[in-house]
């Protein structure tokens, strides 16, 4: 009889007998854990520090406002954490 | 003064990634209904050879698939990135069918494609064709949404500004999704991935019969490629002289540019087959042109006039002057909301308000527009011609270059002699990208025809970009391009690797990196 055939034919009990029953759906939690990990590290690092902020009153001066100053990049398009 | 490098790089980017995008999506749209037909086949006749056929087509069908979702995620980012003030102003609508098309058809779509790929050993026959069926109708639904978000665009109904929240609110949601340009589009869009993954079933097929490799595989693929795209083909045609008819209604504009008429004639108005047209004269150089055909295709009647580009722009001059005044009653009326004069100017003018805002591409303060200025703006107000002219013809000749090549395909399968007739299989093999130029042409007089605006009458292209710099600009653009390519090079080896291997491929021994 082979070492796999021993660990086998030994009863599995608690979280392994449940993880040996469970495996394509463990496997898939864990997947899906370092899935949103991942993109939660994404979001924060290169997402929400260059969000572009606009609201009515950014609206109104774009369509309406006599702006003088060129349509540029600026400190407070920059999401600020508000 | 708006920085025009920046508007014109973020439509350079946002062109960029849809035309790359819109090289994987109509093979996807198209051999969805094709492993249908396989699939049924297979149902029906328990022949193993249509299940083998179901899945090589269907490996195909998944690296396609995998690189158009890669490449479609970004453009919806791009909306907020690059876009913020259009999806601030439409965003209540635009949203609407974007995120019903992500929760809803992509999802089905993705779940299915999975169930078809790992299934075929744990579900029934008819189980399995029932997951191919709701793939394809999942992969066809995610285009209906698409194409009712960017109908809106074009012909927007179902809507009102806002004056309050600055943004343009839905009020009809039933006249959002029935948008008669919508549907117009949308079935003409789809039909063109139907002939897409006809002409590429077909193309690869005639190659297997000319080297006489798989012959009985490629033999059931010709036959059933060639009727469905004969059907897809007549479709196409049909159905884009309905989206023709909906532009005429709906973007008299872009109908003019498309026609290079540059004068109102009487009705029907004749069809210029070729021109050379010139911008500074506003007129053609030189055409050949064929009576009557424009208007009874364009306005089904002998009656109706279809106005030229110089009616046209002085119409719309008139609409700027109205729009100006509509943009300052609003610039009133927000810094006091109890102007009486100015809520009744705005009521007045508000309809052509989007004209209005076409001037502050070359003044900042509406009030000290000139007159120069607003016929410059009335000037820009319809897209140039030349391109539009011979983008949308080079569209219209493929298109019935590719009915005569499935409409003979189809001929000599009914006879079942295409075998013997090599010129119609080198045909067939050299056609391959045809679909894609069409299609890429055709979305090219859409949007570019559309221009100046992005929601058509109602929010000029230049207030609507993001303001970002140049310089982050052409960083990200480089990186799409870059890696937008290297996607293309990977779906264009597998592609090559899985075609020459053929059947072949679906052993596990000849395909190691699919294992």
């Amino acid at each position: 009889m082979s070492a796999q055939d021993v660990s086998s034919a030994r009863p599995r009990r608690g979280l392994s007998a449940f993880l040996a029953r469970h495996r394509l759906a463990c496997h898939l939690a864990v997947v899906l854990l370092l899935k949103i990990i991942l993109l939660r590290v994404l979001w924060l690092n290169y997402v929400a520090p260059y969000r572009v902020a606009v609201d009515e009153q950014r609206m109104a001066q774009q369509l309406t406002g006599s702006t003088k100053q060129p349509i540029r990049e600026v400190h407070h398009d920059r999401f600020d954490g508000r | 003064m708006i920085d025009s490098t920046v508007v014109d790089l973020s439509r350079l980017q946002f062109a960029a990634t849809a035309m790359y995008h819109f090289l994987f999506v109509p093979l996807t749209l198209g051999l969805s209904w094709l492993l249908v037909v396989m699939e049924t086949a297979y149902v029906m006749s328990g022949k193993e050879i249509y299940r083998d056929m179901t899945k090589f087509w269907g490996k195909l069908y998944g690296i396609n698939f995998a690189l158009g979702v890669t490449t479609g995620i970004t453009m919806e980012f791009q909306f907020g990135t690059n876009w913020a003030y259009y999806s601030h102003y439409v965003g209540d609508i635009f949203g609407a069918p974007l995120a019903i098309e992500g929760l809803m058809a992509f999802f089905l779509e993705s779940t299915m494609v999975g169930l078809f790929f790992f299934g075929w050993q744990r579900l029934s026959k008819a189980g399995h064709l029932a997951v191919t069926v709701l793939m394809a109708l999942g992969t066809n639904l995610s285009a209906v949404l698409i194409l009712i978000a960017n109908g809106w665009m074009q012909d927007p109904v179902g809507s009102t500004f806002n004056p309050v929240t600055m943004r343009m609110e839905l009020v009809d949601f039933a006249a959002l999704v029935f948008n008669p340009v919508a549907q117009s589009k949308f079935v003409h869009t789809v039909a063109a991935g139907y002939v897409t993954g006809s002409l590429f079933v077909l193309g690869i097929s005639s190659w297997y019969l000319l080297k006489g490799l798989h012959v009985e595989f490629a033999r059931r693929s010709f036959r059933i490629a060639a009727a469905f795209g004969l059907a897809g083909c007549l479709s196409v045609i049909v159905l884009g002289d309905e989206s023709g008819y909906a532009v005429s209604e709906s973007q008299k504009s872009k109908l003019a540019a498309i026609e290079a008429m540059w004068e109102t004639e009487a009705a029907p108005a004749g069809f210029n087959l070729l021109a050379w047209p010139n911008e500074e004269r506003q007129a053609n150089d030189w055409e050949i042109r064929i009576p009557y055909v424009l208007g009874l295709i364009a306005t089904r009647s002998v009656s109706e006039t279809l106005p030229g580009i110089k009616e046209i722009r002085a119409a719309n001059r008139q609409r700027i002057e109205s729009g100006v005044q509509a943009v300052l009653a609003l610039e009133a009326l927000r810094q006091n909301p109890a102007d009486a004069a100015a809520k009744a100017s705005f009521a007045k003018h508000q309809q052509d308000m989007g004209y209005g805002m076409l001037v502050k591409r070359y003044s900042p303060d509406l009030a000290q527009a000139t007159p120069a200025m607003l016929d410059q703006a009335a000037h820009d107000s319809v897209p140039r011609v030349a391109p539009l002219f011979w983008t949308f013809r080079l569209m219209v000749l493929l298109g019935f270059a590719m009915l005569l090549l499935v409409g003979l395909a189809f001929w000599y399968s009914v006879k079942n002699s295409f075998q013997q007739k090599t010129w119609l299989l080198r045909w067939a093999l050299w056609f391959i990208p045809m679909p894609w130029i069409a299609i890429q042409s055709g979305w090219f007089v859409a949007e570019y025809g559309r221009q100046p605006w992005t929601v058509f009458g109602m929010l000029p292209t230049h207030l609507s970009a993001s303001s970002l710099s140049a310089a982050s600009l052409w960083g990200s653009i480089a990186g799409f391009v870059g890696f937008y390519t290297l996607l293309l090079v990977a779906e264009m080896y597998l592609m090559f690797k899985y075609a020459r291997l053929g059947p072949a491929a679906l052993q596990p021994a000849a395909a190691p990196a699919n294992a």
